[in-house]
């Protein structure tokens, strides 16, 4: 009856009402963490412990209190990504798929890698991605699919559309939003796509969360009938913190029963499902008022913030004295909770990065409180603990200490990067570079500048086209690389050809997806795990649309540039494919090539290999003679076929 | 109570994402509270490399600002200055004296009053030659690891956190070789 174990008592104070409760640790597999507790008030040691009143309490206790079931020898330190991907394998999720893209790209590589029990892919884009999982979704599988924030524009299309038509599995849909932009080609703020398909969103804080919220979101997912969106941020999915895991749930996969009034939108079925969408709206509303994923942390009562996701931690840090309604739901949000806050604080400030998206719908709450938010707080850009001190204090901000001149370290093409060649090789004769995502967007930097445009995944190629119907004197050229090409660039291409557009389209294909870490895609000769694919053929693939097509290799310059010319001159539209595997691929860094040195006797400094911009060429001043570093070239040779005094050579 | 906020920084390759893993590990088998923070993607082509590592009883959020590091580890000299700002009053600087050209710059324009800018700062300044060490052990690779066993002088984590740190982070012949060469240098 009784467990004769040494059980220790985590206490700390509630967040309501100041209780006195908290995280059981030393039971076998049985024990609680609280991520909001900073540190436990008190330890009691109890001697004994009857299992079946511990669960009772918990059970009592879960209604009010945020409560994870965890295994306190189960520790371990995880990055957001890699704690969602531990939180789908817990929540027994079936089914995974995503395009990769930074800050998300992580979550499917940990899935794929250590969890083969769910069935994880790369699709071919976030679209295809979401329809795919929601296939499997609606087959009746708990369904989770990761994209980055500019991804869910991609997908925004049948994400509108499912909010009506619902699920059968769980379908959990995470958008890694970039405050900061470390790493896109804007800073949208996702929680409005939230708003805009009135679907519910979590916004976790940490790892641990990260890993909870997944099952969260499945079980609400699976309740209201309706996908959920959990928004990370990049200081979530790339920070590493400590998470203890926790049981796998096992969930069956769903029986499937046809319901075209559900799921075929044609006008009259989705006037109707509105109706559904938003009775489950007015659901969740109450859900919002009563679930632990929001929590009130009442201290001094003078000031009270509101606030989500990383911004709560930097704003506990900020303000410790000051009350917190944290919101893990933060959309649709708890009403009658905001309303309870309000009447218990006397000023509210609200903390939150990027748009005012809690703060608009706060203000139209409490029209006469005392409110602050984004009156101090920048919409640019990421928060810090020091930036929101900053905002709510007078302190004046002291002048930093004047600095040496110190020299920019912009990111640049990897030694032996086959962009560099098709770069050499291209700008000569474009007036106009259209570009795309990937890589090769380095090429739009300075000192390079060979780039016009990066706006999205897929917009060269259209770009080019509408570009050179309006100035047709132009030379424009739309370069494009294979992962983008399979992504969105297609369409452009068949475009191109059905619109009778006259542009020369450059596909770089390094045979992998390479700005987010190599993952395959259609035209690949590998597959997820590494085994070989079945490729799509991109020469026969361009050509079957009708379009002239020429493969060239970009580390051969002199032979490429002679086909490029003759083609550059032709008034027909071409695809010229730039066939290169990856510098950083294994198979390309295993066979190892011996480095280039430079012949000083015989080197004039004319510097055109300098333009090159390899890292491993030092320059040594204008006018003297730059030298290779050893360790860092890799031997791809570029050099020595521009040296016009052919003073590069390789070692023997 | 150990509290320390620790900046890395350095030049993408120099293996400063392995240090920060190690860094970490090293303070969760110390039975501390750990956050690390990294930017992935575009950042790491060659560009300029920023780590955040904060470890305490509890940590809440996981970015340090400006003037509120303890410590700033400079894998390359250059790099160091750069985030200098991000030391607090009193805070030390680890450094490497390596220079590492960026691309498109030549090695005249290199700076090269850095070390006089370090000291008009109120800040503790050791310098340490790790890169030469590594080249005379035979290895550049082993900069990062030699850094730590320095950064470790100030921290003291036990050696045996250090040692469950390397195994979970290395396979297990490079943890042997790292470790000898980290508890080597501890021990002299």
């Amino acid at each position: 009856m009784t467990n004769n174990l040494k059980t220790t008592y985590l206490i700390s104070r509630t967040p309501k009402n100041n209780e006195l409760v908290y995280a059981i640790e030393g039971l076998e597999n049985l024990a609680s963490v609280h991520t909001i507790s900073t540190k436990p008030e008190r330890i009691i040691e109890l001697d004994y412990f009857e299992k079946d009143d511990l669960n009772n309490v918990l059970k009592s206790l879960s209604k009010k209190y945020l409560f994870y079931e965890v295994n306190m020898k189960e520790k371990m330190l995880l990055s957001g990504n890699e704690a969602i991907a531990l939180g789908a394998y817990e929540a027994g999720c079936h089914f995974a798929s995503a395009y990769p893209g930074t800050p998300s790209t992580e979550i499917v590589e940990t899935l794929i890698k250590k969890y083969g029990n769910i069935d994880s892919q790369w699709c071919t884009n976030e679209k295809v991605a979401l329809e795919v999982g929601y296939g499997a979704c609606l087959a009746g599988a708990r369904t989770l699919v990761c994209m980055k924030q500019v991804g869910l524009n991609v997908a925004a299309d049948p994400f509108f559309t499912i909010s009506y038509t619902g699920v059968n599995g769980g379908l959990v849909i995470i958008t890694a939003d970039e405050p900061g932009v470390h790493s896109s080609q804007n800073e949208q703020d996702n929680r409005n796509y939230a708003a805009f398909s009135k679907i519910p969103m979590l916004e976790p804080s940490d790892s641990q969360e990260a890993k909870e919220m997944v099952k969260q979101a499945f079980n609400i997912s699976e309740k209201f009938d309706t996908p959920v969106l959990i928004r990370m941020t990049t200081r979530i999915c790339h920070t590493t913190g400590i998470v203890y895991g926790s049981p796998k749930e096992e969930h069956e996969i769903k029986k499937y029963e046809k319901d075209y009034r559900k799921r075929s939108m044609v006008p009259i079925n989705a006037y109707q499902r509105h109706f559904a969408v938003e009775e489950r709206l007015n659901n969740l509303r109450k859900f919002a008022d009563q679930t632990p994923l929001n929590q009130i942390i009442y201290k001094s009562k003078d000031i009270g913030i509101i606030t989500s996701g990383i911004s709560f931690m930097h704003a506990q840090e900020a303000f410790p004295q000051h009350s917190i309604l944290k919101l893990g739901l933060s959309y649709p949000l708890p009403y009658k909770q905001i309303m309870d806050f309000s009447k218990n604080v006397k000023k509210i400030y609200i903390i939150e990065e990027n748009d005012d998206f809690l703060e608009m719908r706060i203000r139209a709450m409490l029209p006469e409180k005392d409110i602050s938010g984004k009156d101090k707080l920048p919409i640019v850009g990421e928060l810090t603990t020091g930036i929101i001190k900053k905002a709510f204090s007078r302190e004046a901000t002291d002048k930093d200490p004047e600095k040496p001149e110190i020299l920019k370290r912009l990111p640049v093409f990897c030694p032996g990067c086959p962009h560099r060649g098709s770069f050499h090789l291209i700008k000569k004769y474009a007036d106009v570079i259209t570009g795309d995502i990937g890589c090769y967007g380095l090429a739009a930097l300075p000192p390079l500048l060979s780039m016009d445009t990066i706006i999205c995944m897929g917009a060269s190629i259209g770009m080019a086209e509408g570009f050179s119907k309006i100035r047709p004197d132009q030379k424009v050229v739309g370069v494009i690389g294979d992962s983008t090409f399979y992504h969105t660039g297609i369409n452009g291409l068949l475009d191109l050809h059905f619109n009778k557009g006259v542009n020369k389209i450059v596909i770089f294909d390094n045979s992998i997806t390479a700005m987010t870490g190599h993952q395959p895609h259609p035209g690949s000769p590998i597959d997820k795990n590494g085994n070989i694919a079945d490729p799509i053929d991109l020469e026969k693939l361009v050509s079957s649309i009708g379009l002239q097509v020429t493969t060239l290799d970009p580390l051969k310059l002199k032979e490429s540039n002679e086909k490029l010319k003759e083609i550059m001159a032709s008034e027909k539209s071409y695809v010229i494919i730039f066939r290169s595997p990856c510098a950083l691929l294994p198979e390309v860094r295993n066979i190892k090539k011996k480095p280039f040195f430079i012949d000083h006797e015989k080197c004039i400094a004319c510097g055109a290999c300098l333009k090159l911009l390899c890292p491993a060429i030092e320059s040594n001043g204008k006018g003297k003679k730059p030298i290779i570093r050893e360790f860092m070239c890799v031997g791809c040779g570029l050099c020595s076929q521009v040296c016009p005094k052919n003073a590069i050579k390789q070692e023997v | 109570m150990k509290n320390f906020n620790i900046v890395l920084v350095g030049v993408g390759g120099q293996g400063l994402i392995k240090s920060s893993d190690l860094l970490s590990y090293a303070a969760f088998f110390e039975g501390l509270d750990v956050k690390k923070a990294e930017v992935h993607g575009l950042a790491q082509r060659g560009g300029s490399l920023f780590i955040q590592v904060r470890i305490s009883e509890k940590v809440l959020s996981p970015l340090i600002d400006k003037k509120t590091a303890d410590f700033l580890i400079g894998y390359e000299i250059m790099e160091a200055s750069r985030y200098l700002d991000y030391l607090k009053k009193d805070g030390t600087l680890i450094y490497d004296p390596l220079r590492i050209l960026p691309v498109g710059f030549s090695s005249d324009e290199y700076p090269d009053n850095l070390e006089n800018y370090f000291r008009s700062r109120n800040i503790n300044i050791y310098k340490y030659e790790a890169m030469q060490e590594a080249l005379s052990n035979g290895d550049s690779r082993m900069q990062n690891v030699i850094l730590l066993r320095e950064l470790n002088k100030y921290l003291d984590f036990s050696i045996d956190a250090w040692e469950k740190s390397f195994y979970k982070c290395f396979k297990k012949e490079v943890a042997d070789k790292n470790l000898d060469v980290f508890i080597g240098g501890t021990k002299e």
